[in-house]
């Protein structure tokens, strides 16, 4: 469910990443001050847990196939959602730098999708109502366990593939029609939730029945919030936030002033090349029709049928640009020799 | 290989590359990574059908992957899959989109194909220079730049124990997922009895890792700082660097606005 850099623009991106910081800054303030030194450790080895968990396959009953869980749920519940936020959000950095899976812009649009409705939305409000805590942070049963942690997991899957799927129609950047997208990713993610969900109740069950001790842990503490002023990040988020904005902002008003896509092909399509009543506009639509990457040569004519757009691309610019990359490529082989000489003579 | 040992394999080299002694890798790390995240904005505001710019922005990882002397085969060996992930939510707009696009009035082309190419490539371009961040910069390094960007230390402290941890813990977990295949006859895929002993054992394994972690922690004197060491020092390589780059980016943008 990670989205990549290439389908948000800058404007979703950063704004994604102006929330996702403030949600951090939250999470920090949240946590308490006395008990995060102890917990850093913790948060680091239960990351690294979850993250190695995300590799492994489960064997799915009846059905032959397999899947594996995202864990934004199972790390809320083991250290509490602020912790787990945090937690996920080093996972996620380390999965887009690492594994090129995500992306450093699309670092926010993936911790809220992931992060977000997990610890923030799923567990304080689907799994911990469910599970029915007791006054000293425990839960009452193993089987209310399982269906909060079942119910909450499908929940927080549910409403981050939603998260994805607004994200990627607000970059505009898939031409899928929400309705189609959503119908394509809900269910999908509602199987995914169930699995992920029955995995996250059977661990947590485990953990519930062999050492209630350090369950009960995970429970305590959580929503001491730190006295206010000793945390001195507040400041650094604030303007970590504005940086965020004004990128998002610039771009935006960037991408806006040299509009991009359909909508500015459209406009020069009554100054160059749409007319009427041509046969070769006839080909051309059934030709797009079967999906053609390059539906014809010598197009001078006039096009009916069909959208014919001009974009500022030109075929010299394309040639340009990769005779561009070719000299750039032979520069830096030149450098390179160069360079691998000088380390051999040393 | 399986997915853990390949996760591990490729941490490990990425590595070993961050740890050489190249002029690329001597680059202040907080240069690099302010470069990497200007290219990546500039990729993803570039428009759905300007092929011609995005392809100039190539210029940086070509330049960027040879004069840094890294291995081209592996690092595309180690995006392809993903790439293709990445652009997945593409995949139908050639089919949705069924405008055609005139490339200087001769030659035509379908607007939905030259989108999905764009995203295909665009998806590339912002995986590659994360990858190569990465493959240039060691993780304490980065972690660093973190710092000197005012991260919360929490956040720092937190990333690069989970990055040591992760090679732990991964060794640790395939072992295990190796000993359960060869008592299950060669099953790969945990079967559902044991979904929650299995996980549920090597958890509380790690979690007692974390415990010894944090004494052992404390028996060397941490009381919540931050051990994140310093970064390079900047020289005037590194000015030059992050200017050529901020030129280069600059004078792709300023052609975009023209």
């Amino acid at each position: 469910m990670h989205m990549s850099d290439a389908l948000i623009t800058p404007l979703v991106g950063g704004s994604m990443l102006a929330s996702s910081f403030g949600v951090i800054r939250h999470s920090i303030k949240k946590i308490d001050t006395e008990i995060l030194e102890k917990r850093i450790p913790y948060m680091g080895v239960v990351g690294a847990f979850v993250f190695a968990s995300q590799m492994i396959n489960f064997a799915i009953p009846g059905t032959g196939s397999s899947g594996h869980i995202g864990g934004g749920m199972l790390l809320a519940i083991l250290l509490g959602p602020h912790a787990g936020f945090l937690t996920m959000g080093s996972i996620l950095l380390i999965q887009a730098l690492f594994f090129a899976d995500g992306g450093l812009l699309a670092f926010g649009c993936n911790l809220m999708n992931l992060g977000f409705f997990t610890c923030y939305v799923a567990y304080p409000f689907i799994y911990k109502p469910m599970a029915s805590f007791r006054n000293d942070g425990a839960p009452k049963s193993k089987m209310k366990i399982y269906a909060a942690a079942i119910t909450a997991s499908v929940i927080g899957l549910q409403l981050g593939s939603l998260g994805v799927v607004l994200e990627t129609i607000l970059s505009g950047r898939s031409d899928l029609p929400i309705g189609l997208f959503l119908s394509f990713m809900q269910p999908i993610h509602l199987a995914i939730g169930i699995v992920e969900g029955v995995v996250t109740a059977a661990v947590v069950g485990y953990l519930y029945e062999r050492r209630e001790d350090l369950h009960f842990d995970f429970f305590k503490n959580e929503g001491s919030v730190s006295k206010r002023g000793q945390s001195p990040t507040r400041r650094t988020v604030q303007v970590i936030l504005v940086v965020a904005l004004v990128i998002g902002g610039f771009f935006s008003q960037y991408a806006s002033s040299s509009p991009d896509g359909l909508e500015w092909s459209i406009e020069n399509v009554s100054a160059h090349t749409v007319t009427e009543n041509s046969t070769i506009a006839n080909t051309l639509g059934e030709i797009q029709d079967q999906a053609a990457i390059l539906p014809d040569y010598g197009f001078k004519e006039t096009v009916e049928n069909s959208t014919l757009a001009t974009i500022g691309t030109s075929v010299s610019g394309i040639t340009g640009s990769l005779i561009t990359l070719m000299v750039v490529s032979l520069i830096g082989f030149v450098f390179r020799s160069i360079n691998r000489r000088k380390v051999r003579k040393i | 290989m399986n997915k853990l040992i390949n996760a591990l394999f490729n941490i490990n080299y990425i590595e070993e590359l961050a740890r050489r002694d190249q002029w690329l890798n001597r680059i202040n790390s907080l240069v690099k990574l302010l470069v990497t995240i200007v290219y990546i904005v500039s990729v993803a505001s570039i428009g759905k059908y300007d092929i011609d710019v995005l392809l100039l922005y190539g210029v940086y990882p070509i330049l960027v992957l040879i004069t840094g002397d890294l291995p081209i085969r592996s690092m595309w060996q180690k995006m392809i899959i993903p790439v293709f992930f990445g652009a997945s939510l593409g995949i139908l707009n050639p089919f949705l989109d069924t405008n055609v696009i005139a490339l200087s009035g001769d030659i035509v082309i379908s607007a939905g194909w030259l989108s999905f190419l764009i995203l295909f490539i665009k998806s590339m371009f912002s995986m590659l220079a994360a990858l190569l961040l990465v493959s240039t910069t060691t993780i304490e390094e980065i972690a660093s730049a973190f710092s000197q960007l005012k991260v919360p230390q929490i956040i720092t402290i937190q990333f690069l124990l989970m990055f040591r941890y992760i090679t732990i813990l991964v060794g640790e977990l395939d072992r295990t997922i190796t000993a359960y295949s060869m008592r299950s006859g060669g099953q790969r895929s945990i079967d559902f009895s044991a979904w929650g002993s299995l996980m549920g054992q090597m958890f509380l394994r790690a979690s007692d890792r974390s415990i010894r972690l944090y004494e052992s922690m404390k028996l060397r004197g941490f009381e919540g700082q931050s051990f994140v060491g310093s970064s390079r020092k900047l020289h005037i390589v590194d000015g030059v660097y992050l200017t050529f780059w901020m030129s280069v980016f600059g004078a792709f943008i300023a052609m975009r606005i023209t």
